[in-house]
């Protein structure tokens, strides 16, 4: 457990080392099928460490998605037990570099379009609140619900002396009216605050071009309420809200002298920059001012305590799983705790070594210690355990009271509501007319090639990538086939897979005892070693990729099990609100295609245990002496 | 690779089952909580353990480099810098920054990106000017990784 969770961690730390920002490696990635919405397949380009797909999102659009490529191949090769089949290209540094500035360029610009969706939503929704009657009639003042880093803070009685000793420093620096000019300036905003209330036209959106917008309503509002709470966080030297912190009252584990030392230089540093950032010219500066506080305040707590305390960074949303799906679950937390303690070995390693310490290296330990506790606890203590695998970084959100209400008109107030469901409307037509999912035209595969034609033309593409993949070709939308394309086409120096979890699991057993004994034994859901039964799948008792033979009657066998958890589930529909049965029906959408020997369900792994990776690459074949690929000429074999 | 049969089954299988823009599993709890996610490492933020030098883009962070390509993007549009600012204050805190004007490695990028851009250097001069907020060594930052990057 201990050696997968060392493995786990120093594969992530080698990736995270190694592969910075560069784009050493370019492969384009065909990952074979899985039941249900995954059932053609999907394509990937990895870049040096990181990997570009496209996924569905809101509003039937297709969304770049950037990940690390452990990560990726974690998730489709294990969890989704799928295999990938991998071509790396022939392509000079230069060539993967602009390949990789086009890739992570449209990757930004894009998430700035669906951010300005967002943001259109939430002056949507502040001018419909604030058009309610009893908001209208409301004093100049009222609270306002959802404001980042706001649950810091509150009116709870006592002294923070931390804040105090900022505040101070604050004052020594800009001078002793600073704060209240600034809040009164911030205040003066707030109320003059006015919504636009006419619409004019945008243009198209182009997946190049970084939009130009005006500043949000709503985005204005929040960012000064934010800066007004941290101003009268500071006057008030106020003390932490309860709930703020991760385990108050039972905090983490006991600090040694160098620990202790180090959280206090970091927490010199941070009221040093706390100081400045409050003084900053950039619009948002009151939402980090509360985190850097609360921090300050936790730093301040640890050093009392002598123990670690942290900021709870859960996100809201996250929900405790029941306790009893945690005793179902317990292997794997117990796994993942010990990856855990293995990530906050090493963040402390990290900050007890670093010659300065930054946010980052600070946030890495905060984000580390929740991970931990939280699982620790829940297993000791046998409560809810919160997961999240993303960043944890606290955000405080909570409803802001007493805050400055914007004067607007009935009229304005009306017009306003208009323009802004015409404009987030308008908005996500453009959205969808940028980014609209096809499943002909722009799906996974052919975005791919659109957006590497974007960068190289026909003529350009020959030179640098050996061919040019038309993305309007008539079957490049399909994975598979877009991976012959790209065998055919463009120069390869090497083809490879990272075969499915089970596949691999499987080969190792194979190797270790007998072979005809693993097959039988693997062959079904019912015996298998590997696979365990999850929410995830559809009752079916064979698998039937390895077996193409005889496909055809497992499929039968799964088509009629599946039939039967239909035909239950209707039964029970009244009891579990039809869930057994749309199961039942996908368990027979995905057998029928195994009577037609075609295979698409994998079964998907809950979790897998063992050491990291828990899949690899291997060679499949290499091309050999062959510097211009022929077109349309077979890939050469090793 | 794929015979004629397969390629038929293939197609078919996409036209009635779309073809999996969709990973099951990265909709589902299953990986968020399966997957023990350790990006929140500082490793990807920064190139080292010290700060970034102007003059080095070899060893670019994931971090500088996104800072670098926004940058590079939006100066070649007509946004103004409260814009750019708080774009940038997006991309930080995908990497755990939230006072992303505190690291040279944040003006180091910048300075690369405004250079990648090659827009009117009064634009050029003006973003900068407003981002550096009257600090002379952002300034100075900026304008060594700008012109590093212009030579090179």
């Amino acid at each position: 457990m201990i050696r997968s969770g060392v493995g786990a961690l120093a594969l992530g730390l080698q990736l995270l080392i190694a592969g910075t920002a560069g784009a050493s490696v370019v492969e384009f990635i065909h990952v074979e099928a899985n039941a249900g919405s995954s059932a053609g397949g999907h394509a990937a380009l990895r870049l040096g460490d990181r990997v570009f797909d496209f996924q569905n999102h809101e509003h039937d659009t297709l969304r770049m998605r950037r990940s690390r490529y452990d990560h990726f191949q974690y998730l489709y090769s294990v969890l989704e037990n799928r295999t990938l089949h991998i071509a790396r290209l022939d392509v000079s540094p230069e060539t993967a570099d602009r390949i990789l500035q086009r890739f992570n360029r449209r990757h930004l610009i894009q998430n700035k379009h669906f951010a300005v969706h967002r943001s259109l939503a939430r002056d949507r929704r502040l001018i419909e609140r604030l058009a309610e009657p009893e908001k209208k009639t409301a004093s100049a003042r009222w609270d306002v619900s959802g404001l980042r880093g706001a649950g810091f803070f509150g009116s709870e009685p006592g002294t923070s002396a931390s804040l105090t000793a900022l505040r101070r420093r604050i004052e020594a620096t800009y001078g002793a009216a600073f704060l209240a000019e600034r809040l009164a300036a911030l205040e003066r905003e707030a109320v003059s605050l006015l919504p636009d209330a006419e619409v004019s036209p945008a243009p198209p959106i182009d997946p190049d071009v970084v939009p130009v917008v005006d500043e949000a309503f709503s985005e204005r509002y929040f960012e000064l309420c934010a800066a007004i709470l941290a101003i009268r966080a500071l006057n008030a030297a106020a003390p932490l809200r309860p709930g703020a912190l991760l385990f108050e009252g039972r905090e983490g584990p006991s600090l040694g002298e160098d620990e202790l030392r180090r959280l206090g230089e970091f927490g010199d540093h941070l009221a040093r920059d706390l100081a400045l950032l409050a003084a900053s010219n950039r619009p948002d500066w009151g939402g980090p001012l509360l985190l850097g506080m609360a921090r300050l305040e936790a730093i301040e707590r640890s050093l009392e305590l002598r123990r670690l305390v942290v900021l709870d960074a859960f996100p809201a949303e996250v929900r405790p799983q029941s306790p009893r799906k945690i005793v179902r679950r317990r292997p794997f937390l117990e796994e993942l705790e010990e990856r855990a303690r293995i990530e906050v070995d090493a963040a402390w390693t990290r900050l007890l070594r670093a010659e300065e310490i930054l946010e980052p290296d600070y946030a890495w330990l905060e984000s580390a210690a929740n991970r931990h506790l939280e699982i620790a606890r829940g297993l000791a203590e046998g409560r809810g355990i919160r997961l999240y695998s993303g960043r944890l970084q606290p955000r405080g959100v909570a409803t802001g009271s007493n805050l400055p209400r914007p004067v607007l008109s009935t009229r304005l107030l009306r017009r306003a509501d208009a323009a802004a469901r015409s404009r987030e409307s308008a908005h996500t037509d453009r959205l969808r007319q940028a980014f609209g999912y096809d499943l002909l035209a722009r799906n996974c595969a052919t975005e791919i090639f659109t957006t590497l034609a974007a960068e190289f033309g026909r003529d350009e593409a020959d030179q640098r990538l050996g061919g040019y993949v038309d993305p309007s070709s008539s079957l490049n939308f399909v994975p598979a086939l877009a991976f012959e394309s790209v065998l055919r086409q463009y120069r390869i120096v090497e083809v490879g897979e990272v075969p499915s979890y089970r596949r691999t699991r499987i080969e190792a057993l194979i190797a270790e005892a007998n072979g005809l004994t693993v097959v039988l034994r693997e062959a079904s859901t019912l015996t298998s070693t590997i696979y365990r039964w999850n929410p995830h799948d559809s009752f079916f008792v064979f698998f039937t990729e390895d077996v193409p033979l005889l496909r055809p009657l497992l499929g039968a066998l799964n088509l009629t099990a599946a039939a039967g958890e239909l035909a239950l589930g209707l039964l029970r529909a009244p009891l579990d609100r039809g869930d057994m049965a749309w199961s039942g029906m996908k368990g027979v959408v995905s057998s029928l295609p195994e009577l037609l020997f075609m295979n698409l369900r994998k079964g998907h792994m809950e979790y897998a245990p063992g050491a990291s990776p828990r899949t690899s690459y291997r060679r499949v074949g290499r091309v050999t002496g062959v510097t211009q690929w022929p077109r349309g000429a077979p890939i050469k074999r090793v | 690779m794929v015979s004629r049969f397969g390629t038929t089954l293939i197609l078919a299988m996409a036209l009635c089952f779309g073809t999996g823009c969709v990973s099951k599993s990265s909709t589902t709890q299953g990986s968020s909580e399966s997957f023990s996610d350790s990006s929140s490492s500082p490793f990807e933020w920064s190139s080292s353990s010290s700060d970034s030098s102007p003059d080095d883009d070899k060893t670019e962070s994931a971090y500088e480099r996104d800072v670098r390509d926004y940058t590079a993007s939006y100066a070649t549009s007509t946004g103004d810098v409260r814009g750019l600012q708080r774009d940038l204050a997006a991309i930080a805190e995908e990497y755990g920054v939230t006072d992303w004007e505190r690291h040279d490695a944040t003006y180091v990028a910048i300075g690369r990106g405004l250079a990648q851009a090659a827009s009117d250097p009064g634009r050029t001069e003006s973003l900068a000017v407003e981002l550096a907020n009257q600090d002379h060594r952002r300034l100075e930052l900026m304008r060594v990784a700008y012109e590093t990057s212009r030579n090179r």
